[in-house]
């Protein structure tokens, strides 16, 4: 890879030097789409941090998340010559990429039942006292993790990659109502399955 | 001006943090929030579902790869992907080569087939020639009354 790389920079140097790592994300993307593989090994460089983190969020199997990642590059370097550096970020089409492969891949994957010894938490108890359970832990990260992957994918891109709702609608494809729609849902779901049931008069001691 | 159903719909998507609601309702939500307990009130109740979601965070944190686990990610995604990137561009480099290959092979073997065919021909032509000349003498005549166009040619 090195010589190939090494010989391919040289041919590429007689047109003039490319500083990839001064490059932007378009230009990158314009040189990958001439078959420079340089260029895209300094996007997967660059973008692939981020690309694992969310595939991962969205995907439990770190294995398969970085399958998924991989396959979003290998998409993003084949049609890097139809994507339009002015009409979109590089960083939505490949969250698009992404969260769609892992949407996809959710959709087909059944959902594994919980273990025999798995424990509900006891709705009863406060909040913060079942916080300090691994068990609510696991309670609380099943909940977040067993949301429709729509959801769980408008939650991960607002809430921890920090998108406004317009970019988390580019991504998914959807209008910004329909991403606030998804959000509501999500935190309603999540309200319901882990906040302490509310308790009724007739039952207070 | 934003009604308290609005800043309802933006707290319960958006959470208790303004800084995450749209860019173009955050002064009328913070205009609102000042000026109505029941909006504090709504605020307060997706507090609690934005403190689920961060112990969930950081829970999730804890089983999400660590910094050199990640670096050996990045590592393994970089040369998952040239791997996967270079062999098309080699294949498709080497099923032309190939194809000329196989094409100069079965040219080069093709005149291989015929020069020695053609030599093997001569040769038995030679031997045939002399072996018919020692058993008979050799004239126009004798030579066609023996061959199979004798009945053509009489």
């Amino acid at each position: 890879m090195s010589s190939d790389a090494s010989a391919q920079a040289h041919v590429l140097t007689m047109s003039g030097p490319r500083a990839y790592g001064d490059a932007g994300d378009g230009e990158l993307l314009s040189w990958s789409s001439g078959g420079d593989r340089r260029a895209f090994d300094e996007i997967v460089m660059r973008h692939g941090p981020f690309a694992l983190r969310v595939a991962t969020r969205l995907v439990p199997d770190p294995m398969v998340a970085e399958d998924i990642v991989q396959e979003a590059m290998v998409r993003a370097w084949s049609q890097a010559r139809h994507f339009d550096t002015d009409r979109a970020l590089f960083t939505t089409w490949l969250y698009r990429i992404i969260v769609n492969l892992c949407i996809d891949y959710r959709r087909r994957k059944q959902p594994e039942p919980l273990p025999d010894d798995f424990d509900p938490p006891d709705p009863a108890a406060g909040a913060d006292e079942l916080m300090e359970t691994s068990e609510t832990q696991k309670a609380l990260m099943g909940a977040v993790r067993d949301l429709p992957a729509r959801q769980r994918a408008a939650l991960t891109l607002v809430y921890d990659e920090g998108l406004s709702g317009i970019e988390t609608a580019r991504v998914l494809g959807l209008s910004a109502k329909a991403v606030e729609r998804l959000l509501s849902r999500a935190r309603a779901l999540l309200r319901e399955r882990l906040q302490p049931a509310p308790r009724r008069r007739g039952s207070e001691p | 001006m934003m009604t308290l159903r609005r800043f309802n719909a933006l707290a319960e998507a958006y959470g208790a943090d303004l800084r995450r609601w749209p860019e173009v309702e955050r002064a009328e939500g913070a205009a609102i929030l000042a000026a109505s307990s029941v909006a504090r009130q709504m605020l307060r109740d997706a507090q609690h579902v934005d403190s689920l979601l961060e112990a969930a965070r950081d829970t999730e944190a804890m089983t999400l790869l660590h910094p050199g686990e990640q670096a050996a990610a990045l590592a393994r995604l970089r040369s998952g992907v040239a791997a996967r990137i270079a062999p098309s561009y080699h294949r498709r480099g080497a099923r032309a080569s190939a194809m000329l290959q196989n094409a100069m092979a079965a040219y080069r073997s093709g005149w291989m087939v015929m020069t020695v065919g053609g030599g093997v021909a001569l040769v038995a032509g030679i031997w045939i020639g002399g072996m018919r000349r020692a058993a008979a003498p050799v004239d126009l005549i004798t030579i066609l009354q023996s061959s199979p166009l004798h009945g053509l040619v009489w």
